[in-house]
């Protein structure tokens, strides 16, 4: 197709050239704002108390993994890192199970009330975290869990409902009548419907569900606070806090510290990036 | 995530879904399949057995040994603490101590949630002032008459467990507040530690001339103006004047008192930049690391400074009365040791309380951690900073907060930050701190 | 809640006819309802319960003074000019949201080799832990050891420098971006997903009709666009006044400097397990009272969010 740079075809493509370019350009900055405060974060976890004084734009002198070394062990991450791993995998597992079978219910099986359930269960999402951890403590301490891994799990298989059923109910609606009316002529149970039919058909949005939750959940600070009462069941969060309070000036240690809480994370995320926001984007916001 | 999507777009809209998630759907899938089982197994193991990843460390190192548990809340402490615990440890065999620390912010939200929950750890620390008074008559703590050797304990720490006819506990530590100095700077410039306030501000003037930022004063979270302020009006008081202010014969807003709220509003332009969000820590490692000469600092300060910067190098002189006629400190106790009346080990937890106010143990504190609360022990000669500190106070005033007729005036001055943004004069500021103020008149 | 009071009545009556002729979605929806009965609606019924007593936290439970509290919450100037923080940030985020997110999911929607690199680096700030994420911005703005100042001044812009924290003026609009920072990053995916679902055919058809980019954008793409609006905007609602974590760790349970910082969640939180290291005289009644008031707040703002966008998602189809 030849262009005379004239034609209306030329300046459209100049036009898109430009656009092109801006837009590109808009993105690099913004990435570049956003990459900036992490940039300068694990720069910082290299440098010394000193070189934060003299010289917190720059390059720091050595590079030596020392601060590593020391937060790993000091801030006793090994174990840290060990019960958040189960506590949210267990945590996101349960929720998850527990929430597509709700939802399945309130979205697909008839009953009264089925509204007002859906609305108390997302109704859990504007509640203040902090009302009710006192109230939880005492449930936990009176069930004998206290002090344990378990006690966490069950804390947040909870929390992680509203999110699952304000995703799950909406995207169960959606689907068609058919399908589960050609089921149930066959002769399916409902839950054989559930498991066979409609389960397969969901994994995006379960997928969703499972990366909101279990990003919360993995770096919750406050309910983990509450109730760790033994150093030997605090999640990542929490031993990066404490950890803070015995080296509060020591920045560089500080910084390395925090580097490692958030490296399980971000590395996962980067691995399974197109996952992440495939699994959010298809099929996450009906219609 | 999705909205709850109703009419007639539902159609489409799932038909569209289902062929995006269809193809999304085997890798998935295989994925859950596969590491199903073993989160499944994982989650049921967590659940069936209770501190599951917990015991690994501490295991069974005494198969029969009691088991106590005890907080501290300074977890910059935990070198030295755990070498004290450990050397009860070894002469008391048959006792263990599981120490954990909360943060201090967090101190009293986690201790008051696990009393709620009836869940607190055998040795309860409680903060000084009201507190133990609280969960004594709550029946929480247990009385330790006869247990605990109170005649040799310092008045002041005797004051905070010893009550209502009964003794409950013993604090770990003491703390002395005064203000430190960086000796290479005032050696720099030719100053000596100033005995009245026309000194102090010419100090700090000259400081300010030189380049040299005379103050760290951290005000995020107030507590380093609190102690300025308590210290600057107290060295106005004296220790009868304090009295005075508990028992309602005095107060902070006599106009020679308030001079005290003035002085902090006078200095404010000879703070470190940014001073109001700056945090304790922040403040103390500018301190530290000689940006600034001189910084309100505790006893337990020190070896803060000394994580930051080896070679520091620092003094100690107390608060300054205007008028140079003495100089103040402020003393106050780190936790009160007390036993839980809800432990099931109430013997041992009582033998550890005990333990922390003996010789022994004090003299440890004293050496490297704060001031001992027991009579008679000095800080070892290599101490030179303890030593100082003890020289500093004359005379030495209870930290305000412990006391429970001007317990409040924490809290006041907490909420009285307007004094650096301008919308507090000195006059309100001391209103404020006033009000907060319960005079008794028996005190 | 109303809704508790709603939803008990069916269950009742759910529960009764399962009795009698047992259905299946009972089994569907018991282990959902189990959790959320022991740790969700029974420690909030608890908190309502505690609200209506006079407890500091500590020790005995003490009088039963009904709902002084609540009364006294609407009396509140620091409750009050906390939750007028919490609207500010609010609005920041909504005009942010709805512009600048919106605007680069828009640009993230073209097919290009580089979208995956610029989606996996946009959304990456919600992937942090707020405390980290608030602990990294103290830092950076910090006088002392902060890289914002040293920056400005290296791109000659020195004289902007500022005490961004600890000036009243500036440091609720640092916290703000902040926030800002972590919240774009879900917006911007959200919206990604709503763009997803604009038929490719309708912007054609449009474009062949010979309208312009504006007017594709506004009379096809945005309708198609309306329901992811209304999940970002009920969330964004939820984000702003339940924000608590990232705003705790930069300006603490007093909202340095003096109060400037504070918001509900910070509030709630000071009164109910203390302020600070020291003395404090914690009141955990007052807070349960202060959250059930934030808690129905938020809900009404959630409420009439959803239904006014609700209504115009609907009129578009």
């Amino acid at each position: 197709m030849s262009v005379a740079s004239t034609s209306p075809q030329g300046l459209r493509r100049r036009r898109a050239f430009v656009a092109w370019v801006g837009s590109h350009g808009v993105l690099i900055v913004v990435c570049a704002l956003v990459i900036a405060p992490i940039y300068f974060l694990v720069l910082g976890s290299f440098k010394s108390v000193e070189e934060f004084f003299s010289a917190p734009f720059g390059l720091p002198q050595h590079f030596s993994l020392d601060n590593y070394r020391r937060a790993w062990t000091e801030a006793s991450i090994s174990t840290t890192i060990r019960n958040s791993a189960i506590v949210t995998v267990s945590a996101v597992l349960i929720s998850t199970v527990v929430s597509c079978l709700a939802s399945y219910a309130i979205a697909r099986l008839p009953f009264r009330g089925s509204l007002a359930l859906r609305l108390l269960f997302v109704g859990g999402l504007i509640v203040p975290v902090q009302l009710i951890m006192v109230a939880i403590f005492i449930i936990m301490r009176w069930i004998g869990l206290l002090g344990t891994l378990g006690s966490l799990i069950l804390v947040y298989s909870t929390f992680g409902i509203p999110l699952g059923v304000l995703v799950l109910v909406g995207f169960f609606q959606a689907l068609p009548k058919e399908l589960s009316e050609a089921a149930t002529i066959d002769g399916a149970s409902d839950f054989q419907t559930f498991m066979r039919i409609i389960l397969p058909l969901s994994m995006a949005p379960i997928l969703t569900v499972v990366i909101l939750n279990g990003v919360w959940i993995w770096n919750d600070f406050f309910i983990a606070l509450v109730l760790s009462t033994k150093p030997s069941v605090e999640t990542l969060p929490l031993g990066i806090l404490n950890f803070f309070g015995v080296y509060s000036t020591e920045w560089g240690l500080i910084f390395a510290s925090v580097v490692l809480s958030a490296l399980p994370v971000v590395a996962l995320y980067l691995l399974m990036t197109r996952r992440f926001i495939a699994g959010m984007t298809a099929g996450s916001v009906k219609g | 995530m999705t909205q709850e999507r109703k009419g007639p777009r539902a159609e489409s809209a799932g038909a569209a879904g289902t062929e995006r998630a269809e193809k999304g759907l085997t890798r998935a899938g295989a994925l859950k399949k596969g590491v199903g089982g073993i989160l499944a197994a994982g989650a049921v193991g967590s659940l069936a057995t209770p501190a599951f990843a917990g015991s690994a460390g501490s295991a069974r190192r005494t198969a029969d040994a009691t088991k106590i548990s005890m907080w501290g809340n300074h977890p910059e402490w935990k070198p030295v603490l755990d070498r004290l615990i450990a050397a009860f440890e070894k002469t008391h065999p048959g006792i263990d101590v599981e120490l954990s620390y909360k943060p201090g912010p967090q101190y009293t939200a986690a201790l008051n949630t696990a009393l709620a929950g009836g869940a607190a750890p055998d040795v309860i620390g409680w903060i000084e002032g009201d507190a133990i008074r609280v969960g004594a008559k709550a029946k929480q703590i247990i009385p330790l008459d006869g247990k605990i050797p109170i005649a040799k304990l310092i008045p002041a720490a005797r004051a905070q467990v010893a009550f209502n006819n009964h003794v409950y506990g013993s604090p770990l530590a003491a703390y002395t507040v005064g203000i430190f100095y960086q000796r290479p700077i005032f050696k720099e410039y030719g100053l000596k530690p100033p005995t009245n306030w026309t000194q102090l501000l010419a100090a700090t003037k000259k400081l300010a001339a030189e380049g040299v930022t005379p103050w760290s004063m951290p005000a995020k979270d107030m507590i380093i103006p609190y102690f300025f302020y308590i210290m600057a009006a107290s060295s106005i008081l004296g220790q009868n004047g304090y009295r005075g202010l508990r028992r309602g014969t005095r107060k902070v807003t006599e106009p020679q008192v308030v001079r005290a709220a003035q002085l902090m509003i006078d200095l404010q332009e000879y703070y470190n930049d940014g001073f109001q969000a700056v945090s304790y820590a922040e403040g103390k490692a500018l301190f530290a690391q000689g940006r600034t000469a001189m910084l309100i600092g505790g006893s337990a300060d020190y070896t803060g400074y000394k994580q930051v910067n080896p070679k520091v190098d620092v003094g100690v002189f107390g608060f300054p009365a205007p008028n140079g006629r003495s100089h103040v400190t402020v003393t106050g106790m780190e936790l009160l040791y007390t036993v839980n009346s809800k432990s099931e080990h109430k013997p041992e937890a009582t033998t550890l309380v005990n333990w922390l106010s003996s010789k022994g143990a004090q003299q440890v504190v004293a050496n490297e951690l704060a001031r001992p609360i027991a009579v008679g022990v000095v800080p070892s000669r290599s101490n030179r900073v303890g030593r100082e500190m003890v020289l500093a106070g004359a005379p030495d005033i209870p930290v305000w907060y412990s006391q429970p007729e001007t317990g409040g005036t924490f809290g006041a001055v907490t909420s009285a930050g307007g004094i650096f943004t301008g919308d507090l004069t000195a006059m309100e500021f001391a209103q404020k701190v006033q009000a907060s103020i319960k005079p008794n008149k028996k005190a | 809640m109303t809704s508790d009071a709603r939803a008990s009545v069916p269950r009742g009556r759910r529960v009764a006819k399962a009795i009698r002729r047992p259905r299946p979605h009972i089994w569907f929806l018991l282990p959902a309802v189990a959790l959320y009965v022991a740790f969700f609606i029974v420690p909030t019924l608890a908190s309502y319960w505690l609200a209506l007593y006079d407890w500091s936290g500590l020790g005995p439970l003490g009088d039963f003074i009904g709902i002084d509290n609540f009364r006294r919450v609407f009396e509140d100037g620091e409750f009050r000019s906390a939750a007028l923080h919490n609207v500010w940030i609010f609005i920041a985020l909504f005009v942010m949201t709805n512009t600048l997110s919106l605007f680069l999911a828009i640009l993230l929607d073209r097919k290009s080799w580089l979208r995956g690199p610029y989606r996996a680096i946009i959304f990456l700030p919600y992937v942090l832990s707020p405390v980290v994420t608030g602990f990294i911005f103290e830092v950076l703005l910090s006088p002392n050891i902060g890289v914002l100042n040293p920056g400005l001044e290296a791109v000659g812009l020195g004289s902007l420098q500022h005490t961004w924290l600890a000036d009243p003026s500036t440091a609720l609009a640092a916290i703000t971006v902040a926030l800002a920072w972590q919240w774009n990053a879900l917006a911007t995916v959200i919206f990604m997903a709503g763009l997803q679902n604009v038929p490719p055919e309708m912007k054609e058809a449009a474009v062949t009709d010979g309208a312009t980019t504006l007017n594709v954008f506004r009379h096809v793409t945005l309708p198609y666009l309306a329901p992811a609006f209304t999940v970002v905007n009920v969330l964004l609602a939820i984000f702003a006044f339940r924000a608590f974590d990232l705003v705790y760790v930069i300006g603490g349970a007093i909202g340095a400097p003096n109060g400037a910082t504070l918001v509900m969640g910070t509030v709630i939180y000071g009164n109910a397990f203390g302020k600070g290291s020291y003395v404090d005289t914690t009141q955990m009644s007052y807070a349960m009272a202060q959250g059930i008031v934030l808690f129905v707040f938020l809900g009404l703002v959630s409420a009439v969010l959803l239904v006014y966008l609700s209504r115009r998602e609907r009129r578009v189809y």
